[in-house]
């Protein structure tokens, strides 16, 4: 568990006597927030700074380290030093338990904390700047607090972020793509004359004289959406892992967007965090808070509403469960007059009210590509801004535009960034400063209208496309070879590791600074169930509030769900995340030569076989079962490691290379 | 077999013969390096392959012919042949023709280098060619069919006089970290040893002024933690450039191993624990804390003698430099031998012992050796020991290492009576050592000498008169029954080349249960002191890449079986433009006219619950069925022979 969060800037103490100066920030988190004493504070920021000297003093190379792992016989501590001047620590005193009840407990190595440590300043600087940039120092400090506390309290809180984006996390500085488009790209081929999704896009709006060099880029995402179980109220782990090579950023138009990896970084930490994309999280006003416990599980409450399909405490204090936060973020304003509904019920003892608000209550389930065709009926998909002017004008400014400091080319500055979706992908519309029709509301409407029309293409393509099997085994591939490190997996994330009873733990959702708002009684949704509030929140969700039972998803068999690690039981996949770190840390600290590429092929006993190679250009992992035999042709006499995967993996290598290059 | 009977193609011998070699200045060949005619022999699997020279006209095609091995009497062995492939004549003295050859050549690979660079002249290279006479050829032609047709003759016994080689001549796939530099920061490892009031003892390189501040430093990290967190520093790790710094804490000493060689946290506290259990076994815990109790600023250099450093220095040497596998592993190797004569040894021991049992009474021996000594290295001939009882591999380690500062300039049978703390045994008490040399030999062929050490271990004080008159019983007992000869010589010791283990280059094997392991004899040719270690250097590091792949940083495998291939490929784009290792000689242009051989290396780790095997190919394979086969003949090999290879019993009281 993270014990304490410290920046320093040492650059700023000259002598002894003002070493307090150096301190930026130091936050102490759980019960022992607050209990150090500023000598204390010193102590950790001297002890910082001589370790880096001690062992800054024995590097022989040019290259500068910028981050170090300092372990204690039960701590950890994390430093990165950050624009040449900056370190940011993090201390780990006591690892995160997982499900004792199976296999004894088990630990978040330190590499998924480090890789959140360096995300947790790359975003910093895309939504506030370089810390340098910060002249005046209590200004700098006060953003950290405003940032960096809340960004690492929601991780102590829900400890299970750090590990839910999977290993992909391990690279900071890349991103993840879908690879949706490469699903496309023969389709695209074959019809030339019709004007593809992206080129709508391209044409129709970043061509168009009104926006032309107005809007900078367009990044379209494709998200996970995190189902969970009505009658458990839990999140459904396997369902949600689906599809996961399918999940990133499917393109962008513009070439040479260097902050892509920290944009999509960002947006992908949301969605693990907060299971999904809504108004208030990409607004920043979404957060963890701990209650007391003595208000949950609150059972002689009888406002459990069967057909809403989960258990909903109904205490004062807020939620209970912790999959019911993700609800609760979604229908705030619905949760409200709820609220306000059952206070007037209560009063009047009236508590049967209840379930009739409570139908109307949308709920949602995964809506990944391979479902797209099941929910291609007649239904109207779900679209509309998250983040833009069209925004209630009473509502703070950063749900009209969120300004992010990104860089297209050598030079950052900030950009004014809407956001839209369509079901679950994602539009991010990065626009320049000046670039005033943007508080246009027609301009808006059409541009929302010329991006469904493009995502409805994609989606109408997407149905179209005979859809080559998922592959039967897993694969990373992080390509170092381009100038933005890019990362592709089909390794489904870590979900649903930790007891699912520790998520009774009293966490819920705070909506800071919105009470007052909410207090209005606006909150009406109209008859196209837009939000007249101009507030959102991604998914197919009105789409899927149909029973169950005669939803077509239910009756067929997708057929992404195959992949062995797919089907995996969580503890058997973390146990297997844990061997491929082992197996990437001697990677990493492997001496090989700059011109030799490393194989390897582990036969594990778990009935995995991994297959590693790295060199200057990417790295490769591939994870196959070892018991799947059906493709075990090899397709020359010559056994190499390689080959010795089958011919199904060397035949998708052939092609995935080709599609690379 | 013979190659030559079976393989060479008198056609094509012609054919290279008569061909006119170009000279770089030559303008009338226009000659492009996949245009040349390659020869290519196909022995078993192994392929070795070279470049026929142009014969009088533009070669653009990727012809293949096979040729004759009489062709090219100057190449020494199968990496040498295939080392060698023409380059682009046609441009010199360009970056891309920056040619590396490999370090490890021969000297007369390097005369085959400085044949051909006289090609312009057909008179001289006639002349060369006559300069390697027969007898190089035939040598060569001997060595690879012995490393490829190769057999389980020695451990037959029917060795002598047949000495199969197989080249070591594998490239290195890993950066050269050996730096010569006098500053202490250059060296890619090092070990300090300080009190906890900072005051240095030991380090493995820089001086007294250089490392003062830095145990300063070293000290008050320690100390933080321990004072302030009441907890104890690990290790600091620096992700990108590798670096690990590992500290031991064992107030009034704190360790600590700084290395760039990317080893695990736990093979540096091993390696830590070693020193310390060193330091502790020439003056015991309880003495090291009564000496700081009172004065925690004592020096405890003023104490150790010259040759506590001088064996500090020696394991750190073990430890970072040469090819030691007991450390490693944390086993022994033993000396091979008949499990009769093993077993007529132990009888022998073990009838004595009962035998002599009024002048060495039951209780004063504790436990006996007989070592085989060669290269610093130790093998376990014969144990005697309590039955269920048995010395900690750190323990035995500390011994041999004491043995071998001890004897290193001894002249004539000497004995020795020394205190010694085993502390994996007793970390409070000293036991005391009878160690005699029974004899010394030369080694096969061999400048090196090999000794049989007899050690004897007591807890009783004066008990020396005891051991003496029993290791001289002993000795005349073992003389007398002419046992003495089954490990006075090695005559089982065994070259990969014995197994019928086909491109295996080397490997190690350790059965669990009896904690020792085996590997083939490591030769190189001219017993070439540097060269060795350079080869040793190499092993151990392909060897550690191996080990620290599937241990975790507690050093425990991640799984109970395990089977990792590991495959090093040279990439297509760093032939040309490879940056030359350090201390390389700026290249003749007859090696610019040569291609070093492309590197393609592979290795195996098996480890399940019963044994654990390493394993290195020569250079050029790439097929993985292959080395499980290799690999799998190798452990039947190893329990084929199992009774002559290990100790499992020995002699018991």
């Amino acid at each position: 568990m993270i014990k304490d969060l410290v920046v320093i800037d040492p650059t700023r103490s000259h002598n002894d006597e003002d070493t307090h100066k150096s301190l930026i920030l130091f936050h102490e988190f759980g019960e022992a927030a607050g209990s150090s004493s500023l000598n204390d504070k010193l102590n950790r920021v001297g002890i910082i700074q001589g370790l880096w000297s001690l062992t800054q003093s024995f590097e022989e190379t040019q290259e500068e380290e910028n981050e170090k792992v300092i372990e204690l016989d039960n701590e950890v501590i994390l430093v990165i030093k950050v624009e040449s001047r900056y370190f940011m620590a993090i201390s780990i005193n006591e690892y995160e338990n997982f499900d004792d009840t199976s296999k004894g407990t088990s630990n978040i190595p330190f590499q998924f904390y480090l890789g959140h440590l360096w995300l947790c300043y790359k975003f910093f600087v895309l939504k506030h700047g370089a810390f340098s940039k910060f002249n005046d120092n209590a200004d700098l400090t006060n953003n950290l607090n405003e940032h960096i506390i809340t960004f690492w309290n929601d991780i102590y809180l829900k400890p299970d972020t750090l590990i839910r984006q999977g290993i992909n996390v391990l690279w900071p500085n890349a991103y993840k793509t879908s690879e949706l488009a490469d699903l496309l790209e023969s389709e695209t081929a074959t019809l030339a004359d019709d004007e593809s999704w992206d080129t709508i896009i391209n044409r129709k709006i970043l061509l168009q004289e009104e926006s032309y060099l107005g809007v900078k880029d367009i990044l379209i995402y494709n998200l996970p959406s995190y189902s969970k179980d009505r009658a458990t109220g839990i999140l459904n782990d396997k369902r949600s892992r689906i599809g996961t090579k399918y999940f990133g950023l499917v393109r962008n138009f513009c070439q040479a967007f260097e902050s892509l990896p920290d944009i999509s970084n960002w947006i992908y930490h949301l969605t693990q965090q907060y299971d999904v994309i809504s108004s208030h999280v990409l607004a920043g006003n979404t957060h963890y808070k701990e209650v007391p416990t003595t208000d949950d599980n609150n059972d002689d409450d009888d406002d459990d509403d069967d057909a809403g399909g989960f258990t909903t405490q109904t205490t004062g204090a807020g939620l209970a469960t912790f999959g019911n936060k993700l609800y609760h973020n979604m229908t705030l304003p619905i949760s409200f007059a709820y609220d306000v509904v059952q206070e007037v019920g209560v009063t009047a003892g009236v508590s049967s009210s209840m379930s009739y608000l409570k139908s109307y209550m949308p709920s949602w389930t995964t809506s990944t590509p391979n479902e797209l065709e099941t929910n291609r009926s007649s239904e109207r998909k779900r679209y509309g801004y998250l983040i833009s002017p069209l925004a209630q004008s009473s509502l703070p400014s950063n749900y009209k535009i969120i300004k992010l400091n990104l860089k297209f080319g050598s030079q950052a500055k900030f950009y004014n960034v809407l956001f839209w979706y369509y079901e679950n992908m994602l539009a991010i519309i990065i626009c320049d400063e000046n670039f005033e029709t943007i508080w246009n509301h027609s301009y808006l409407n059409d541009l929302s209208f010329i991006l469904s029309l493009s995502m409805e293409k994609l989606h109408n393509k997407l149905e179209t496309v005979k859809r080559p099997m998922q592959e039967n085994f897993g694969y990373l591939i992080v390509d170092k070879n381009k100038s933005i490190p890019e990362l592709r997996s089909s390794i489904p994330s870590c979900i649903g590791l930790f007891n699912p009873y520790q998520n009774e733990s009293p966490l819920n959702l705070v909506i800071e600074g919105l009470d007052k708002f909410f207090s209005i009684p606006n909150l009406n949704i109209d008859k196209n169930g837009e939000n007249v509030l101009g507030i959102d929140i991604m998914g197919s969700l009105f789409s899927t509030s149909k029973p169950r039972e005669t939803s077509e998803i239910s009756k067929r068999k997708s057929p992404y769900n195959n992949t062995f690690l797919d089907a995996m039981e969580t503890d058997k996949l973390w146990t297997l995340y844990e061997e491929l770190l082992i197996f990437l840390d001697s990677l990493n600290k492997s001496e090989t030569k700059l011109n030799i590429s490393e194989e390897r092929l582990l036969t594990l006993s778990n009935g995995v076989l991994c297959y590693i190679k790295n060199d200057h250009q990417r790295t490769l992992i591939i994870l196959k079962n070892w018991f799947d035999n059906k493709y075990d042709d090899y397709p020359t006499k010559e056994v190499t490691l390689f080959n010795n995967l089958g011919i199904d993996v060397t035949s998708w290598w052939a092609k995935k290379k080709y599609d690379m290059e | 077999m013979n190659v030559k009977d079976q393989y060479l193609d008198t056609a094509s011998t012609r054919s290279f013969r008569s061909g006119v070699r170009p000279s770089k200045s030559q303008s009338g060949f226009n000659i492009k390096t996949r245009g040349q005619p390659s020869l290519s022999i196909n022995l078993d699997n192994t392929i070795v392959q070279t470049i026929i020279p142009p014969v009088n006209n533009t070669l653009n095609g990727d012809n293949e012919d096979n040729v004759s091995l009489n062709n090219f009497p100057r190449l020494r062995s199968m990496q040498s042949i295939s080392s060698i492939v023409s380059r682009r004549p046609t441009r010199p003295n360009t970056v891309a023709d920056q040619l590396s050859v490999n370090t490890s050549f021969d000297p007369l690979i390097e005369q085959s280098f400085s044949y051909s660079n006289n090609i312009e002249d057909p008179s001289t290279r006639q002349a060369q060619d006559t300069a390697f006479n027969e007898e190089a050829r035939k040598d060569l032609i001997d060595r690879l069919a012995q490393s490829i047709y190769s057999y389980p003759a020695s451990l037959t016994g029917n060795s002598y006089g047949f000495k199969p080689v197989v080249s070591n001549e594998i490239p290195d796939v890993f950066i050269n970290d050996n730096q010569t530099s006098p500053d202490f920061k250059s060296h890619s490892k090092n070990f300090f040893i300080l009190t906890s009031a900072g005051k240095p003892i030991f380090s493995m390189f820089g001086e007294d002024k250089q490392i003062v501040p830095y145990m300063g430093i070293i000290n008050t990290v320690v100390s933080y933690f321990q004072i302030n967190e009441t907890t104890n520093i690990r290790t600091i790790k620096l992700n990108k450039t590798r670096q690990t710094f590992a500290f031991t804490n064992k107030a009034p000493i704190i360790l600590m191993a700084y290395s760039r060689r990317g080893e695990t946290t736990n093979e540096l506290m091993t390696q830590l624990d070693l020193l310390y259990s060193y330091l502790i076994s020439s003056i015991n815990e309880r003495q090291l804390k009564r000496l700081f109790h009172n004065r925690s600023n004592f020096d405890l250099r003023n104490y150790l003698e010259v040759t506590d450093f001088d064996n500090l220095r020696q394991i750190c040497s073990l430890l970072s430099n040469k090819l030691y596998p007991d450390f490693g592993l944390n086993a022994l190797q033993c000396f091979v031998m008949r499990k009769t004569e093993r077993a007529r040894i132990h009888d022998t021991i073990h009838n004595l012992l009962i035998n002599e049992s009024k002048d060495i009474p039951r209780g004063t021996l504790l436990y006996g050796l007989i070592l085989s000594h060669k290269r610093k290295m130790f093998k376990l001939c014969a144990v005697i020991r309590p039955k269920g009882h048995s010395l900690h591999t750190i323990d035995l380690q500390l011994l041999f290492s004491l043995i071998t500062h001890q004897f290193e300039n001894r002249d004539g049978d000497q004995e020795l009576w020394l205190p010694i703390c085993f502390p994996k045994f007793n970390s409070n008490g000293f036991l005391y050592s009878y160690i005699k040399y029974l004899s010394r030999s030369h080694a096969n062929n061999s400048s090196q000498m090999e000794d049989t050490v007899l050690v004897l271990i007591s807890a009783q004080k004066d008990a020396f008169y005891k051991l003496k008159t029993f290791g001289d019983k002993l000795w005349n007992k073992l003389q007398h029954d002419k046992l003495d000869e089954y490990f006075v010589k090695d005559r089982f010791k065994f070259r990969i080349s014995d197994i019928q283990a086909p491109l295996v280059h080397h490997f190690m094997y350790k059965i669990k249960k009896y904690v020792q392991y085996v590997m083939p004899e490591i030769e190189i040719h001219n017993d070439d002191a540097t060269k060795l270690t350079q080869y040793e250097c190499k092993l151990k590091k392909y060897y550690g890449h191996l080990y620290n792949s599937v241990v975790d940083d507690t050093g425990l495998p991640i799984n109970k079986t395990i089977l990792n291939y590991f495959h090093w490929e040279e990439e297509e784009e760093g032939e040309e433009g490879e940056e030359r290792e350090e201390g390389e000689d700026a290249i003749t242009e007859t090696q610019r006219d040569f291609k070093r051989e492309k590197i393609n290396m592979m290795g195996l780790i098996w480890i399940t619950p019963q044994f654990e095997l390493y394993l290195i190919c020569n250079n050029g394979v790439n097929n993985k069925e292959v080395v499980l086969r290799s690999a799998k003949r190798i452990i039947g090999w190893c329990k084929k022979y199992e009774s002559r290879l290990f100790i499992q019993e020995g002699a018991t009281f």
